[in-house]
C-alpha cells in the first residue's frame, strides 16, 4: 500500500529565514516599505509606539490600491516565491522592488502578533483583515498545521484602498541608535534630495524629524565641484565638472574614461553626480553657510549612495561603507580627491531588465558582471576628474610662473623708462643705482634658485629613502622574528650548549638588526605628518625619543649620548621635525667625525639651559673637531671635508634654527676637544 | 601545550591574520613555541568585518593580528577595528604593529579595546604568552595598572584643522603628564562631546593614566568638564 507524504516545514524554519537573512530589523521594515512603493502608494507611515521597551508596536500605513482575498492568500502569505521579477511596471509606472518575501517576514516576527488590515482599490466597500500569532504558530509542528482565517467585513468609510501592517507585542525594544538608523535609511530610500518617484516615506519619531530637517538643509549650492557623469543605453560614459557657481570646468567622453583602452561598459544605463566639498575655512569664507553646518550634514548622509529605478539600496553610502574605495584613494592624494567625509554622491541606474539582484540578506547587490561595471563606470568617473584637477593644477602652477616673470620684465620697463624721463646728473646717478640693485636681486634669485635645488635633491633623497624604509621593514621584520623563533628553540633544545655555542651569535644577529632599522625608523619618524604640524613641542622629549630611536645605532658605534638637561620642561612653538633635524643632523656630524678617527670613550654631549625665556642647546663631542674648512663655510649647501658627505646637514640646521627664530654658531674646537654648536631658542614656558 | 583559560575554556586554537605569507609562517611558528595551536587565515577579503570576526570566534579562541591588513586587498578591515570588535565580544587578541606603519587614527581611537598592542620585529613566543594573559586578564575585568582606566580632567592645547585629512588636537592629560601633549583625531573627540573644540576647554574623560607612553593612552568617555575658576586653570596648567 502507497502512503503519500508532504515534506512539511517546522516553524523554526520560519525564524532562520526570517530573523538570519535579515541584517537588522530596519532593514526588515524598509522591505515592508517597499511593498507600499509596489502598491503605487503616494506616501507611507511608519509609526512607533512605545517601542523603547519590549512590548511596543509598530505600524505601516499606506493609501496604495490594497489587496483583495486573492493577493493575501496568493502573494502576502507566499514566502520565497514573490511573482515580483524586478521587470514589472506598476500602472503608476514604477519597477516593482519587492523581492522574495524574507524581508518581510523579518519585520513581521519583530513582534508576537502581525496584522494586516487591507483595502482593494477595485473594491472600496470590503476590507480584509488577517492576524497572525507567531507564538501559536511557533507551537505548532508544521507551518502547514496552521490555518490563518482572512476576515472581509464591510467597509464603513469607502473612502480609498490601502493596507495597514501592525506588529505588536514587540520581543526586543528598539534602541535610539536602530531608531536613528531607520529614520536615516527611510529617509534614504527615496532620494530626498531629488525625488522624481512620487513616493514619500514618514517616520513618526523625533529622530526623523531631526534628519528630516537636517536632509531639507541641502548644502549641494555649498560644493567646490560637482561632478556629473552618465553611461548612455550603449554602455558608453561622458562626464562634466562644474564649479561652486554650476560653471562647466571640465567635459569628458567616453575614451577620456580608463587607463588606455576603455571597453564600454556592460550595465544598464545609469547617472553618477557627486557633490565635493573643500571644508576648511577659507573655502567657506565667501559662503553663508559654515563649515560645521556642512561636516554634520556630510557626516550622516556623506558617501556615495545607489539608487536603483527610484529606491535606494544599501549598504552603499552607509557610515563606515567605502564601496568605492576613496578614502584609500584620498590619503593618497588629500588636495585632490574626495572621501566619504567630503562629498554625497548618488548613482541612480534605470535597471529595466534587472540586471543588478540584490542578495537575499539583503547586504548589497550581487557582485554580478552589472554591479562590477556600475562600480568601475563610478571608479573610472572620480579618476577622470582628479586627473582633470591635476591637469588644471600643473596648469595654474605654470601659468603663476609665467605670469610673474611677464609682470616683473614690464615693471623693469617702466622703472628703466620713467628714469628715462629725469633730466641731468641725478638720471645717471638713479641709472646706475637701479643697475646695482637689478644685479643684486638677480644674484637673489640665483641664490634662491639654487636653494630650490638643493631643497629638490633633499626631498628626492627624502622620497627615495622613505620608499626603501617601508621596503626594508617586512624582510627585517621576518628576519627578526624567525632569529627570536630559533633562539627560543634552541635555548629549549640545546640548554647548556646554546649559552656556550649559540647565545653570542644570535644575540648579536639581533642587535644588528636593531641597528638596520635605525635608518627606516628614523627616516620614516622624520617624515610623519605628525611632526611637520606646529604645535607645541616639548625639548627635553624629543631629545629623549631621538636618543631612545638612535641607541641601537650609537652602541653599534661605541658611541655615548649625554643628554645634561635643566630643570623644569622647557617648550617652544614649531615642528617636531624642525628640531629633530636640527639635533639628528648634529649626532650624524658627530658620528662621522669620529670615523677614522683612533678616539676612545667617543662621546656626544647634549646639554640645555634656559636664560631669560632663551633656550642654549649645547651639542658638543670629543672628536676631531672642526677642521679642513673654515668656520663660516659649514653652512654653505655643498660644503663637506668627507669623500661621501653631501653638505647639506649644516644647511638645513641653520635654516631650521632660523625658522624658530633662532641663531646658530659653531665652535671649532670646544671644551670636549671636538667640534660644538650653539643653539639658542626662543621659548614659551618651562 | 599552554594551560591558559578564559571563562573556564581553554585557550587552544589563535587565530593569525597578516595579509604576508611568510609573514604568517614565522608568526605560526611563534604561537606554536608559545604552546598554541597556530591557525593561519590565506583569504580572508570576501568577508565584512562582522562575517570575519564571527568566523574567528568560531574557529579559534584568541588571536594575533597584524594592523596593515587592507593595503595590499588582503581584508576590507584593517587589524586594530577586528581587535577591537572582538573585545567587544570578550575575545582575546593581540595587534601587532610597526613604527613604519602606525596607523593613527585607527589605533588611537580603538585603543581603550586593544589590550596588547607590539611591535611586530620583535615579538617571540615569550611575548605572546604575556599579552594573551594580559588580555584574559582584562577581559576577566582583572585590569592591570597601566590599563586601568580613570575619570580626570584634561585640556585642550592646541587644534590643528589645517589639513582636512587629518585634524588633530593634542590634550595635557595632568594626571598623567604635565607638558607632554598626547595627540587624538579631532573627530574622535568631537564625536563624542558634540561640541566644537577650543584651546584651553576642559574635558572630563577615563584615561589609564598609569601608561607609561602615549602610544599605550586610551582616552575614552570624554566629556566637557564644568567650567572651573582661573585660579584653578592655572593651577593644573602650572
Amino acid at each position: 500500500m502507497d502512503t503519500t507524504a508532504n515534506i512539511k516545514f517546522s516553524p523554526k524554519i520560519l525564524v532562520r529565514l526570517g530573523e538570519e537573512l535579515n541584517q537588522s530589523p530596519s532593514q526588515g521594515i524598509v522591505e515592508l516599505v517597499k511593498n507600499s512603493y509596489d502598491a503605487d502608494a503616494p506616501d507611507c507611515t511608519v509609526e512607533l509606539l512605545g517601542v523603547s521597551e519590549t512590548g511596543g508596536t509598530i505600524r505601516i500605513s499606506d493609501s496604495g490600491y490594497g489587496m483583495g482575498v486573492d493577493t493575501i492568500e496568493n502573494y502576502w502569505l507566499v514566502l520565497g516565491n514573490s511573482p515580483k521579477t524586478g521587470v514589472e511596471i506598476t500602472p503608476l509606472g514604477r519597477r516593482v522592488a519587492g523581492s522574495k518575501g524574507l524581508g518581510r517576514l523579518s519585520a513581521l516576527r519583530l513582534g508576537t502578533l502581525a496584522s494586516l488590515t487591507s483595502v482593494e482599490h477595485t473594491d472600496l466597500k470590503s476590507k480584509h483583515s488577517i492576524t497572525i500569532n507567531w507564538d501559536e504558530l511557533d507551537k505548532a509542528n508544521a507551518v502547514e498545521d496552521v490555518h490563518l482565517k482572512i476576515t472581509t467585513t464591510r467597509n464603513a468609510k469607502r473612502l480609498i484602498s490601502g493596507s495597514q501592517i501592525c506588529i505588536e507585542n514587540l520581543r526586543e525594544p528598539m534602541s535610539r541608535h536602530e531608531v536613528r538608523g531607520l529614520a536615516r535609511s527611510l529617509l534614504l530610500l527615496s532620494d530626498p534630495f531629488n525625488n522624481t518617484s512620487g513616493f514619500r516615506v514618514k517616520l513618526v519619531s523625533p529622530e526623523y524629524e531631526e534628519l528630516s530637517q537636517l536632509v531639507e538643509q541641502s548644502y549641494f549650492s555649498a560644493c567646490e565641484f560637482h561632478m556629473s557623469a552618465v553611461i548612455d543605453e550603449d554602455g558608453r560614459a561622458s562626464a562634466m565638472a562644474k564649479d561652486w557657481r554650476g560653471d562647466p570646468l571640465y567635459t569628458g567622453g567616453h575614451d577620456d574614461f580608463g587607463e588606455t583602452e576603455n571597453p564600454p561598459y556592460s550595465c544598464p544605463p545609469a547617472k553618477f553626480d557627486i557633490w565635493i566639498f573643500l571644508l576648511s575655512g577659507s573655502s567657506f569664507s565667501t559662503r553663508n553657510v559654515s563649515v560645521s553646518e556642512v561636516r554634520l550634514w556630510l557626516q550622516e548622509f556623506g558617501g556615495v549612495h545607489i539608487y536603483k529605478n527610484d529606491l535606494r539600496v544599501s549598504p552603499y553610502g552607509d557610515r563606515g561603507n567605502d564601496w568605492l574605495g576613496m578614502n584609500l584613494l584620498r590619503a593618497k592624494n588629500p588636495e585632490l580627491r574626495p572621501s566619504t567625509n567630503t562629498s554625497i554622491g548618488k548613482i541612480v541606474v534605470l535597471d529595466a531588465n534587472n540586471d543588478l539582484r540584490q542578495k537575499t540578506d539583503r547586504s548589497g547587490f550581487i557582485e554580478n558582471e552589472s554591479f562590477l561595471e556600475i562600480q568601475r563606470f563610478a571608479e573610472n568617473s572620480l579618476e577622470w576628474l582628479a586627473k582633470r584637477r591635476i591637469e588644471e593644477r600643473e596648469k595654474k602652477r605654470r601659468t603663476d610662473r609665467k605670469e610673474s616673470e611677464d609682470k616683473t620684465t614690464k615693471e623693469r620697463k617702466s622703472v628703466a623708462d620713467a628714469i628715462d624721463l629725469i633730466e641731468g646728473n641725478v638720471k645717471t646717478i638713479v641709472k646706475t643705482a637701479f643697475e646695482k640693485h637689478e644685479r643684486q636681486q638677480e644674484k637673489l634669485i640665483r641664490n634662491l634658485k639654487k636653494e630650490i635645488q638643493l631643497y629638490r635633491t633633499l626631498s628626492t633623497v627624502g622620497i627615495t629613502n622613505a620608499v626603501f624604509a617601508h621596503e626594508l621593514s617586512h624582510p627585517v621584520k621576518l628576519i627578526s622574528q624567525s632569529i627570536r623563533t630559533i633562539r627560543f628553540r634552541a635555548k629549549k633544545l640545546l640548554s647548556v650548549e646554546y649559552e656556550n655555542n649559540f647565545a653570542k651569535p644570535i644575540d648579536r644577529m639581533i642587535s644588528a638588526l636593531e641597528t638596520i632599522d635605525v635608518p627606516s625608523n628614523v627616516t620614516l619618524s622624520l617624515i610623519r605628518f605628525d611632526k611637520r604640524r606646529v604645535a607645541r613641542i616639548d625639548i627635553h622629549n624629543i631629545l629623549n625619543d631621538i636618543k631612545e630611536l638612535y641607541s641601537p645605532f650609537l652602541s653599534d658605534r661605541k658611541t655615548d649620548l649625554v643628554l645634561e638637561f635643566c630643570s623644569g620642561n622647557p617648550y617652544l612653538r614649531g615642528s617636531v621635525a624642525a628640531f629633530e633635524s636640527i639635533v639628528t643632523n648634529l649626532i650624524n656630524n658627530s658620528l662621522a667625525s669620529f670615523e677614522g678617527v683612533n678616539s676612545k670613550d667617543r662621546m656626544i654631549v647634549v646639554s640645555t639651559r634656559v636664560v631669560d625665556d632663551i633656550l642654549e642647546l649645547l651639542v658638543k663631542d670629543n672628536g676631531p673637531g672642526i677642521t679642513l674648512i673654515r668656520l663660516e663655510e659649514i653652512w654653505l649647501p655643498g660644503e663637506t671635508t668627507r669623500t661621501n658627505g653631501t653638505g647639506l646637514g649644516m644647511t638645513i640646521v641653520k635654516d631650521a634654527v632660523e625658522d624658530l627664530s633662532g641663531n646658530v654658531q659653531a665652535v671649532a674646537i670646544g671644551e670636549l676637544g671636538g667640534a660644538e654648536i650653539r643653539i639658542t631658542l626662543p621659548i614659551i614656558g618651562t | 601545550m599552554n594551560n591558559l583559560i578564559l571563562h573556564d575554556k581553554p585557550i587552544h586554537n589563535i587565530a593569525i591574520v597578516d595579509d604576508i605569507e611568510d609573514a604568517r609562517s614565522s608568526m605560526s611558528d611563534i604561537v606554536h613555541d608559545a604552546g598554541f595551536v597556530p591557525f593561519p587565515y590565506t583569504e580572508i577579503k570576501e568577508y565584512s568585518l562582522d562575517q570575519f570576526v564571527s568566523r574567528i570566534i568560531q574557529d579559534s579562541d584568541a588571536a594575533v593580528f597584524d594592523h596593515n591588513l587592507s593595503v595590499g586587498g588582503y581584508a576590507n578591515f584593517d587589524g586594530a577595528e577586528a581587535v577591537a570588535d572582538l573585545y567587544d565580544k570578550g575575545f582575546p587578541a593581540i595587534l601587532l604593529t610597526q613604527v613604519q606603519g602606525y596607523d593613527f587614527v585607527k589605533i588611537v581611537s580603538n585603543r581603550k579595546k586593544i589590550p596588547y598592542l607590539i611591535d611586530g620585529s620583535k615579538v617571540d613566543a615569550n611575548q605572546i604568552n604575556e599579552g594573551l594573559e594580559r588580555c584574559v586578564r582584562e577581559l576577566t575585568l582583572d585590569f592591570p595598572p597601566d590599563r586601568r582606566p580613570y575619570r580626570t580632567i584634561v585640556r585642550v592645547e592646541s587644534i590643528d584643522l589645517s589639513e582636512s585629512h587629518r585634524r588633530v588636537i593634542d590634550l595635557i592629560i595632568p594626571a598623567w603628564a604635565t607638558s607632554k601633549p598626547v595627540q587624538l583625531p579631532y573627530d574622535y573627540v568631537y564625536d563624542m562631546i558634540n561640541v566644537d573644540l577650543e584651546i584651553d576647554m576642559h574635558l572630563v574623560a577615563e584615561v589609564n593614566i598609569g601608561a607609561e607612553c602615549s602610544q599605550d593612552l586610551f582616552v575614552e568617555n570624554i566629556e566637557v568638564a564644568e567650567e572651573i575658576d582661573h585660579e584653578l586653570t592655572e593651577f593644573i596648567r602650572s
